[in-house]
């Protein structure tokens, strides 16, 4: 069998969904076998195959075979797993498997990645490790114990591939940090708002890094703060009321934390917390407080007077906002923008009847603007669809709502995503009657649109162009003129437009979820506050024999127990907490297993 | 033969409590197996106690860590295997004394049809079984009316008779062990000793040291007796404070003896001084006696030493016993007791050992209740007054009461029971008061009894809807009854009189446990005759009290005529 066609065989076996992303899609085309353009193939000293990526070498052209010994010395006894970073041909993995180390490899470029299949004999490697192309190990990352790994980069992708190896570096930093520790973040919600959703998405994604997350959600508290405006409609009164209530969550916050001994604060924009009970959770609980202001600067101006009472301010703006901060007091500054939430955000299979009713040619989905009531206006003449609320409904744009202003869970809205052929997306102005020239930030729905695999065309924003690409991973436009003319343009193509949409949601998985951000502000923490971050004993490690999978495996003479444990979170260490919950909440009479371990809660309760 | 579990591992005073029931169900079971299940603390007191026939330790600390560290598999197979081995057994009976869930989640796990005490269901709620620890559960909201002691109740929930036991603990091998000790701080065979137990498990409980020290001295100085100071090792500190505080020479043991040791040397001591504590249920059980301070929370009615011969000291104050979980802006009762009055207090043990009826002027020891302990007719331990005191309307009631639940203890009691004892020990409240009182209180306990027997009618009203599968007629008749059951517990809050009965009742509700509405229908209705048959009894014995009230008011009349 010649060398391409084992390889593929072999990667066909194990990794069926690289072979499908990377390597099918050329021998469909007719290219099977060839190489990119930036790929330099040529036979080494010894007869191996070498590879040279955009001139630089990726191995040695004398004996490649050789670097096989030299990353495994140097390695922590006791390590057993080596995350490499470059793949290349492969020739430096040989000495871990045969050292027996358990061996991930990422490969940051799917040029390289096809010219293996299509140059070196890689089937023991792809039998033998674990292999991820682009981003795709980031998942993987995540949920690994790295106690006992080790990070190697293959010596040549320190050039050329900086920016990847950078992310590769801040996920493993951050997930070692958190295998050997221990981090409870109290994370606080605002009592209603734009940020309430960005609250959830990152409680997930916090907790999907395998941070301990304690709650507090200012949202139940909703009602009540609206019924305030109710019973009066004296400003001065209501202005009093409302900030003794925002006092007393405040107040309330405090108390949690307290309760809760978190090991890091982390409020939402718009969070009812006073600076004055920050400061207290600050020194009371020797703890770092983070603030991440999702909101446009200019628009909302508070900021001003709580920057500089946070260890970390989160923004998504920068520049001109960044010294505006350092003037405020701010200590660490840092832009994270919003993102996308891949387990909410994705492609979809629509039925017929979705189709037709969230479909049309264009669409837009977000709430009813003045710009956007002004600049919609200009599309009146196509196929265009408006979701939404707070349209107002009588004028003619309004009359395109579909969804006659309810409110719509994220569940829904991104079917209109799915079934639209393009997406607007027009960044809001309460003053303007259109585009923002100046308008910076990235909204949510840019990257949302983007990880639905849906395509989109969004008003030029200056943050934008490091984020997304335009013209390849998105389109941008910059006046309803050029929209009509674009949006005319790719109704026709549609091939062009499946393939921006495509790229646009690979980009987002890549470099636009929640878990990065999540991870990157993190990264700071962990840099600026070092070891002091966190609590000692470990949840994750490997040695704590209270961790599911553990117990799990210690358990195995004991299936009624081992079927019990299985319905709790094999990384985490058993919550007894969490064990009573689901005992309490099933139906019948007791098992045997729940029995006992009512007692196992007592007794600790007891003791 | 039976195999009987007995569960009680939560305190070592609660443990010797347990003793008599122990001897009692080895009387009522001769060939029977007794377990008992305790805790690790007081394993060597578990080894002294007479009548266990196997002893299981509890001992989960050996598996706590520091925070995080303790493994929850260790524990989970050590409780698993507990379970396992105490299944094996197949007990006849479990009994089990202990309040904690844990205990109870094991009683249900060992699925023995004869249960005592607390228990669980199926799906984990708890409940109790056996209508002497319901008792149990409710007397904490009616203190001043229950006057059965608590070892008492232990042997009725065990299904065992009140026979006049004492609390006891087999002292052979730890007199042999205090032997050493003995003769380490010096002290010789038929030297007289005396021993104080300062401490007590909450800090707010404590006679003050000071007080402690100068009652010492004083009884040391009269006796010519040593004084040995005994405490745990928490209450080092306070065994210092004695220590500094007396002027005579003491031994401090405090903290340094082991358990086997402290039973030996209290049994070595001729009078302990000391507040309600777990050592004071020592000296009842190696028939050491006591003067034994009962304050703030404690109350000798309860908790009281169970055997005779002992001395105890309350305050005679509106307010006590303070209810639990209160903290007192200014524990009063505490400094209402002196030094001197304890020391006169230790020349009463004497007295009783030779004159068990002996009585005291009150104006010796003004705004304190001096009380000793006697075995009554029933079987049940008793305090009587050793200063004759003011009749209160609550011993009324208390003795009443005492008298209605006695009965369903033991047969071949009558009236006298109550009432002789009233006469003999107090000193009464003008005649004419009482007839007031009594109609004012026949009244109340009128309109409880009114209400059950509307509760009786309704539940009539529904079995016959029930059957005739009318669902939504006993359903609004279901809302009626809760609606009642709402007004008989606000009548409960508002009289205290009733609330025995009241509280009963409400727990009774909490137990029935079987889904069946028309078993429970039956049972409800159960409850509610008992709430009749209750105020029945006090309503006859309150007319009983009052008419021969009237006829002493008559014949002092005719006296002061003549």
């Amino acid at each position: 069998m010649h060398t391409r066609e084992r390889n593929e065989k072999a990667l066909r076996e194990r990794f069926p969904g690289l072979y499908d992303l990377y390597v099918k899609p050329f021998g469909e085309k007719g290219a099977a076998g060839k190489d990119g353009a930036d790929i330099e193939v040529s036979e080494s000293k010894s007869g191996k195959p070498a590879l040279k990526y955009k001139g630089v070498a990726i191995h040695s052209m004398y004996k490649p075979e050789e670097e096989s010994a030299r990353p495994v010395a140097g390695l922590d006894e006791g390590t057993k797993k080596v995350w490499v970073f470059g793949l290349g041909f492969g020739y430096h993995l040989q000495g871990f498997l045969e050292k027996g180390f358990r061996v991930s490899v990422i490969e940051p470029s799917p040029e390289i990645f096809l010219s293996a299949v299509n140059n070196a004999d890689m089937s023991e490697i792809f039998k033998k490790c674990e292999i991820f192309v682009g981003s795709g190990y980031r998942q993987k990352l995540y949920s690994s114990d790295l106690s006992e790994s080790a990070k190697i980069v293959h010596m040549p992708y320190r050039r050329g591939f900086e920016n990847e190896l950078a992310k590769f570096e801040s996920a493993f930093m951050v997930r070692s940090f958190l295998a050997r520790k221990r981090l409870k973040v109290l994370l606080v919600s605002p009592i209603y708002g734009g940020s309430e959703t960005t609250y959830r998405y990152v409680a997930d994604a916090l907790e999907n890094l395998g941070v301990e997350v304690g709650h507090f959600d200012a949202t139940f508290f909703s009602k009540s703060f609206f019924r305030l405006g109710e019973i009066t409609k004296n400003q001065q009164h209501l202005a009093l009321l409302r900030s003794k209530f925002t006092n007393m969550l405040s107040e309330a916050i405090a108390a949690s934390a307290d309760e809760q001994k978190p090991d890091l604060l982390l409020a939402m924009a718009q969070a009812p917390l006073e600076m004055e009970a920050v400061t207290r959770i600050r020194e009371g609980l020797k703890i770092p407080t983070a603030f991440w202001f999702v909101e446009d600067f200019r628009t909302l101006k508070y900021w001003d007077k709580i920057a500089g009472h946070y260890d970390y301010f989160f923004t998504i703006q920068r520049g001109e906002f960044f010294e505006k901060l350092a003037k405020a007091g701010a200590k660490h500054v840092e832009c994270i923008p919003q993102a996308a939430s891949p387990a909410i955000h994705k492609p979809m299979e629509l039925s017929e009847d979705d189709m037709q009713k969230y479909g049309s040619d264009i669409s837009f989905m977000g709430a009813g603007y003045r710009n956007r009531r002004e600049f919609f206006k200009g599309l009146l003449d196509y196929d265009f669809k408006i979701w939404g609320t707070e349209w107002n409904l009588a004028d003619p744009v309004g009359r395109l709502v579909q969804n006659r202003n309810e409110r719509m869970k994220p569940e829904e809205y991104i079917k209109v995503f799915n079934a639209s052929k393009i997406n607007i997306n027009l960044h809001s102005s309460t003053q303007l009657a259109g585009i923002d020239p100046v308008g910076d930030f990235v909204n949510p729905r840019v990257f949302e649109i983007a990880a639905c695999g849906a395509f989109q065309m969004v008003d030029q924003r200056a943050a934008l162009p490091p984020l997304m690409e335009a013209g390849k991973e998105l389109v941008t436009f910059s006046s309803l003129k050029d929209l009509r003319e674009k949006i005319d343009y790719y109704l026709k193509n549609e091939e062009e437009r499946e393939e921006i949409a495509r790229a646009g949601r690979v980009r987002a998985l890549a470099d636009h979820t929640f878990e990065r951000r999540v991870e990157e502000m993190l990264r700071m923490i962990i840099e600026n506050e070092g070891d002091r971050l966190g609590q000692k004993e470990s949840r994750y490690d490997t040695k704590s024999r209270n961790i599911v999978k553990n117990m799990i495996e210690e358990a195995g003479d004991k299936p009624d127990l081992v079927e019990f444990l299985k319905k709790f979170d094999p990384e985490k260490p058993l919550s007894l907490k969490e064990v009573m919950e689901k005992i309490s909440g099933g139906e019948g009479a007791l098992s045997k297993v729940e029995g006992v371990f009512q007692m196992v809660d007592q007794v600790l309760i007891e003791k | 033969m039976k195999k009987i579990l007995v569960l009680n591992h939560t305190r070592m005073g609660d443990l010797i409590q347990t003793t008599p029931l122990l001897a009692g169900l080895k009387e009522k079971y001769p060939d029977s197996e007794v377990t008992l299940l305790g805790n690790v603390k007081f394993a060597s007191v578990c080894k002294h106690t007479p009548n266990i026939d196997n002893l299981m330790i509890l001992d989960v600390m050996q598996f706590i860590r520091e925070e995080g560290e303790t493994s929850i598999l260790d524990i989970y197979r050590y409780l698993e295997n507990l379970v396992d081995e105490l299944k094996e057994k197949r007990f006849d009976i479990v009994i089990n004394l202990s309040h904690s869930k844990f205990s109870a989640a094991l009683t249900r796990h060992l699925g023995v049809k004869e249960v005592h005490g607390f228990n669980a269901t199926d799906d984990g709620q708890r409940l109790i079984n056996d209508p002497w620890l319901v008792y149990f559960s409710s007397f904490l909201s009616f203190r001043k009316l229950n006057t059965i002691n608590l070892v008492d109740i232990n042997q009725l929930g065990g299904g065992v008779k009140p026979n006049a036991r004492s609390l006891a603990l087999e002292t052979e091998e730890p007199e042999k062990s205090a032997l050493a000790v003995l003769e380490r701080i010096g002290i010789k065979n038929g030297e007289r000793v005396i021993g104080i137990q300062a401490g007590s498990s909450l800090k707010e409980r404590r006679w003050p040291s000071e007080h402690f020290a100068a009652a010492a001295d004083i009884v040391s100085r009269k006796r010519g007796a040593k004084v040995i100071l005994f405490g745990a090792p928490s209450e080092v500190e306070l065994g210092k404070e004695v220590e500094s505080a007396m002027k005579e020479a003491c031994v401090n043991l405090v903290g340094e003896t082991s358990l086997e040791e402290l039973i030996g040397l209290v049994k070595r001591c001729e009078l302990l001084i000391t507040n309600d504590t777990g050592t004071m249920h020592i000296a009842a059980s190696v028939g050491t006696p006591s003067v034994a301070l009962f304050l703030v929370h404690a109350f000798a009615a309860e908790t009281g030493p169970h055997s005779i011969g002992n001395v105890i000291i309350e305050p005679d104050m509106e307010c006590f016993p303070c209810a639990h979980n209160t903290t007192c802006p200014h524990y009063a009762c505490l400094s209402a007791v002196t030094p001197e009055e304890v020391a006169e207090a230790a020349e009463i043990v004497e007295r009783l050992k030779t004159d068990p009826d002996c009585t005291v002027e009150p104006n010796l020891f003004p705004g304190k209740r001096l009380l000793t302990q006697y075995f009554d007719e029933a079987g049940l331990l008793d305090l009587r007054p050793v200063t004759k005191s003011r009749l209160k309307d609550e011993d009324i009631l208390a003795r009443m009461y005492r008298y209605f639940f006695a009965l369903q203890a033991a047969k071949g009691l009558n009236d006298g029971y109550w009432k002789t004892k009233l006469e003999k020990d107090y000193v009464e409240w003008p005649d004419g008061k009482t007839v007031e009182w009594t109609g004012k209180k026949i009244e109340v306990f009128q309109k409880l009894a009114s209400a059950s027997q509307k509760g009786i009618k309704m539940l009539g009203d529904a079995e016959k809807n029930y059957r005739k599968g009318k669902v939504e007629k006993v359903r609004s008749i279901g809302d009626a009854i809760s609606e009642l059951d709402g007004e008989i517990e606000v009548l409960g809050h508002a009289n205290m009189e009733l609330k025995p009965l009241v509280r009963l009742f409400e727990l009774g509700k909490e137990n029935l446990t079987d889904g069946d509405v028309g078993a429970m229908m039956v049972k409800t209705k159960l409850l509610y005759k008992g709430i009749l048959t209750g105020t029945a009894f006090m309503i006859r014995l309150l007319g009983v009290w009052s008419s021969r009230s009237k006829s002493r008011q008559n014949k002092e009349t005719v006296e002061e005529c003549l």
